[in-house]
């Protein structure tokens, strides 16, 4: 499979997310400047990385979101095809109106940095199909801005909808929700995808959870495993 | 063409958790501003924009608020047109 890495000024977890794609032997990567119209070749799996593209100015992700080569993504995912936006990605896909929500301020009003467990709430998606339902994850998570945020209304919809894949969980219980939430999530929602389930939006960091022997734990393998899987086997239900 | 001046103020909509918001005012009261209430932080952002008339200039600042400046999912705007001389 090919994947498109699509990197902002600002962005800081492209070479993250490139060298746990390597890491997992998930074929070439494109890096491909947010100026650039569209992608060098066809790619199967696009990725928004983390970051504080353009500073974080005016809403994170906002203007990110307004760059050229938001277009292809959007015909991408328009497509049918896998895209995946990972902490400030997941913000400027939500600006793109790629995924419902917003995501606030943290509740504690801080930066915060650490060890997070998500809950894995379905497994027949493209991102999720190498773990089993309820499995709990460690996945670090660095942002100021992660309280995901929905009108009530809406919020019920998506719950519905099945569209929450992640969420933020007590490992010891296996219990999730807000209360769970480091940032004070709506709902202890920490990953959604789009109504067709090939567009992700996750907060905590699966690359960062890749590599064995760097910063501890290997729980982000089992997400790339399920990419690529989807990838070759058009799918895994 | 005229060049007119926009003023918009951005707030966090009704309902949308604003917790720098709420942090302000707990700290206003704590310093004895008992009296405030209802703090809100927003953003205000001024731009000069050129137009064949007013009309024109109000719908140019309604199209930037609405495309860009402004996310209507969490955040509500209001503006003000002054032409410049």
């Amino acid at each position: 499979m090919r994947s498109a890495l699509v990197i902002f000024p600002g962005s800081n977890c492209d070479n993250d997310v490139a060298s746990a794609i390597a890491d997992m032997g998930m074929g070439p990567v494109d890096l491909v400047w947010h100026d650039e119209k569209d992608f060098p070749s066809p790619p199967d799996l696009v990725m928004v990385p983390g970051g504080f593209s353009y500073g974080d100015y005016l809403r994170p992700g906002a203007l990110a979101a307004k760059s050229p080569l938001m277009g292809a993504v959007r015909e991408h995912a328009e497509r049918g095809r896998l895209v995946a936006g990972i902490c400030n990605g997941f913000q400027i896909l939500t600006e793109a109106r790629l995924l419902p929500g917003a995501l606030l301020p943290n509740r504690n009003l801080r930066f915060i940095c650490g060890k997070s467990c998500v809950r894995v709430e379905r497994n027949d998606t493209p991102f999720t199909c190498k773990f089993a339902k309820g499995e709990i994850a460690q996945f670090p998570i660095a942002h100021h801005e992660g309280l995901f945020f929905l009108p009530p209304g809406e919020l019920e919809k998506i719950e519905k909808e099945n569209r929450v894949i992640f969420r933020y969980a007590d490992p010891l219980t296996g219990e999730a929700g807000e209360e769970h939430a480091p940032n004070g999530a709506l709902n202890g929602i920490a990953g959604i995808v789009s109504e067709r389930g090939n567009v992700l939006g996750i907060m905590p960091h699966p690359e960062r959870a890749t590599l064995r022997g760097v910063i501890g734990g290997t729980d982000g393998r089992k997400f790339w495993e399920s990419i690529m899987s989807w990838a070759e086997n058009a799918g895994c239900r | 063409m005229n060049v007119y001046r926009a003023d918009i103020t951005i707030l966090p909509k009704d309902g949308v958790l604003d917790i720098q918001g709420k942090a302000v005012e707990k700290t206003l009261k704590s310093h004895g501003y008992e009296a405030s209430d209802d703090v809100r932080v927003g953003k205000f952002i001024r731009l000069n924009v050129a137009a064949g008339g007013e009309d024109e200039a109000r719908r140019l600042v309604k199209a930037m608020a609405e495309d860009l400046l402004v996310n209507d999912l969490i955040e509500a705007y209001s503006y003000s047109l002054e032409p410049l001389k």
